[in-house]
């Protein structure tokens, strides 16, 4: 009996001596949610190679266009934010694949909510988190191979490339490679954490109904979301003090368009 | 009777359950530095040195991780090419650099940026390379695999050529439980080759160690005017405070601005990561390009070589006394002490070697 004991005793202090570092289980009940992505310019829809006018009398063109959506939060009207599992809650949103603008949530917690509150980019504890916790769209040698930088390690959070014209009709190159996550030795932070209102009343997360919010992101507010921009003063803009002005622009771009609910 | 029988044999059977659990656990949670065959002898901490900073719970060393890490090291299958491999710009014999080369050449003979920095007590590493950009050694192989110049290729076209090999598979497999090959096992064999890379039995360690080691009386001099003049950066027993300094070099290339690149902080321009001093003598050429050939060379750039900028080191440009002035007595006590830093058994030890 006592080694029995003994046994079961070690047996537990094995258990717990490695225990899996998993989240805990959810508890409440949870309900699931679809957000749709719509990249737009203005009231068109987005289409590459299509060009495209800016306040400086500029045009552009689009040829690439990716970002990270993560750490995604559900906010009641009583102020209290219901947060997503976070490991499943990161998406890469591409322009080129239609299904990378579907992003299917992890359950979220049923109630009734007013907002959502999502981080353009890469929160800085996942870009300096060890390989096995950086999966899937944060993959360097998958999905996120091209979302990386090697040399001053962290994601890039928003990569749009194409061709612009300038004033007197030259035809060249754009590159907005936008990341940073303020923890590198250097203070540059492009996280944006942004809020967007679900309408004018409150959508409901339940266990019988699966809900679709459709978004939509206007990626002309790139240029000029908060600040106007002259692509031709900096046509290449990666790691850079004035990656801050493109951040704080497309961190304009995201707004609510719609909801839907469908009986399971 | 044959209830006793039944019991004793019971007991027996439960002793060995426990045995069996309590070994589980035991080797489950193994303290890494405890050595895992006879022959293999597992990461260790030199008893001189303080504990290790790289991520062991995620990547602990084991003697087929390390087998594996070893041959991926020295397999040119990571590059585009097939031919350039981790040593063929870090080679044991110098210390894991690349002797006689300020810059190395990769694929298609393109030269590299900096100088080749050694592979050398990296699980006490805080950041790596030149400018430290990269902050865990985890985060570095992607580095030269992805470089245009280096090898030229992508880590998902290594795991493809890995999986199609005839041998990686089962050395995979024998390292990490699957054959399965991905991105994150390779780093993780390669990082356990590179911690591997344990220097601590130069003459300075067992004199440190009281292994029955003694300086000689400028070998002593020598470790004096070092404690006084180097070691602020040239951190004991690293050698290295894994900060980044503007030692006062001649600005060759304005645009090539360092650790600025990385904080975008101007205060940063100039400044490159401190290199250990151990081994120095087979590491030549010195400096982030590869300049100076001697250590001669090195040490009469620290006694009167220093230029005048904004963010060269304080401790170099007193504006009384720029650089260190030692005399030529000194410079020969400061070289004589720098030899005692050359661990003769690192770069011939057979576990690390190619061949």
């Amino acid at each position: 009996m006592k080694h029995t004991l003994l046994s079961i005793f070690c047996l537990c202090l094995f258990l717990a001596s490695c225990a899996n570092d998993n989240v805990s289980p959810i508890t409440k009940k949870g309900g699931s949610v679809i957000i749709n992505i719509d990249n737009v310019i203005g009231n068109q829809n987005l289409k590459y190679d299509t060009s495209y006018s800016i306040a400086s009398g500029e045009k552009y063109t689009i040829k690439k266009l990716k970002y990270y959506i993560s750490n995604i939060q559900f906010m009641k009207s009583d102020g209290s934010v219901t947060t997503l599992q976070q490991d499943s809650s990161y998406f890469l949103v591409d322009e080129s694949n239609s299904a990378s603008m579907i992003l299917s949530l992890p359950q979220v917690e049923i109630g009734k909510y007013l907002a959502i509150r999502l981080v353009i980019g890469v929160d800085s504890a996942k870009s300096m988190a060890p390989l096995e916790k950086r999966q899937g769209v944060l993959d360097m040698s998958g999905l996120g191979q091209d979302m990386y930088w090697t040399w001053n390690q962290g994601y890039i959070f928003f990569k749009m490339e194409g061709i612009y014209t300038d004033f007197s009709s030259k035809n060249d190159d754009y590159t907005y490679h936008i990341g940073g996550f303020g923890n590198n030795g250097s203070s540059l932070n492009n996280i944006k954490v942004i809020t967007i209102p679900l309408g004018s009343t409150e959508c409901e997360v339940s266990e019988d109904k699966k809900l679709t919010i459709n978004l939509i992101a206007d990626i002309s507010k790139v240029f000029n979301g908060k600040k106007e921009i002259t692509i031709v003063d900096h046509p290449i803009i990666t790691f850079s003090p004035f990656s801050t002005d493109i951040a704080d622009n497309y961190s304009a771009m995201m707004s609510f368009s719609s909801l839907q609910y469908t009986i399971k | 009777m044959r209830n006793q029988e039944f019991q004793k044999t019971m007991s027996i059977s439960f002793k060995y359950v426990t045995l069996f659990v309590l070994m589980i656990i035991l080797t489950s949670c193994k303290d890494i530095s405890e050595p895992i065959t006879d022959t293999f002898p597992g990461f260790y901490t030199p008893a001189n040195f303080p504990q290790p900073s790289y991520a062991f719970a995620s990547n602990p060393v084991t003697k087929d991780g390390f087998a594996l890490g070893k041959k991926l090291f020295y397999d040119g299958i990571l590059s585009r090419t097939g031919l350039i491999s981790c040593g063929t710009c870090h080679l044991q014999n110098s210390s894991f650099t690349q002797m006689g080369h300020a810059k190395s050449h990769g694929v298609d003979d393109g030269e590299t940026e900096y100088n080749a920095p050694p592979v050398i007590n990296l699980a006490w590493n805080q950041a790596f390379m030149w400018e430290g950009g990269v902050l865990q050694l985890d985060d570095f192989p992607v580095n030269p695999i992805t470089s245009h110049i280096e090898m030229d290729e992508t880590l998902a076209n290594v795991v493809k050529k890995l999986a199609a090999h005839p041998q990686y598979p089962s050395l995979f497999k024998a390292a990490f439980g699957t054959d399965e090959i991905t991105a994150e096992r390779m780093i993780k064999a390669l990082s356990q080759f590179q911690v591997m890379c344990i220097s601590a039995d130069s003459k300075y360690d067992k004199v440190k160690r009281s292994e029955g080691a003694q300086f000689t009386s400028d070998e002593q001099a020598g470790y004096t005017l070092f404690k006084a003049h180097c070691a602020s950066c040239h951190t004991e027993p690293l050698f290295t405070d894994s900060k980044f300094h503007n030692n006062g070099i001649v600005i060759m290339d304005l645009k090539e601005l360092g650790r600025q690149n990385i904080t975008l902080n101007p205060n940063d321009a100039y400044k490159f990561k401190t290199p250990s001093l151990r081994n120095a003598i087979w590491t030549s050429p010195y400096m982030h390009d590869g300049r100076f050939e001697t250590l001669e060379q090195v040490i009469n750039h620290y006694s009167n070589g220093i230029i005048d900028h904004p963010t060269v080191d304080t401790s170099l440009n007193n504006p009384i006394k720029r650089g260190l002035q030692f005399s030529d007595t000194q410079k020969k006590q400061l070289l004589t002490f720098l030899n005692t830093l050359s661990d003769t058994s690192f770069i011939r030890r057979r576990l690390l070697s190619e061949f």
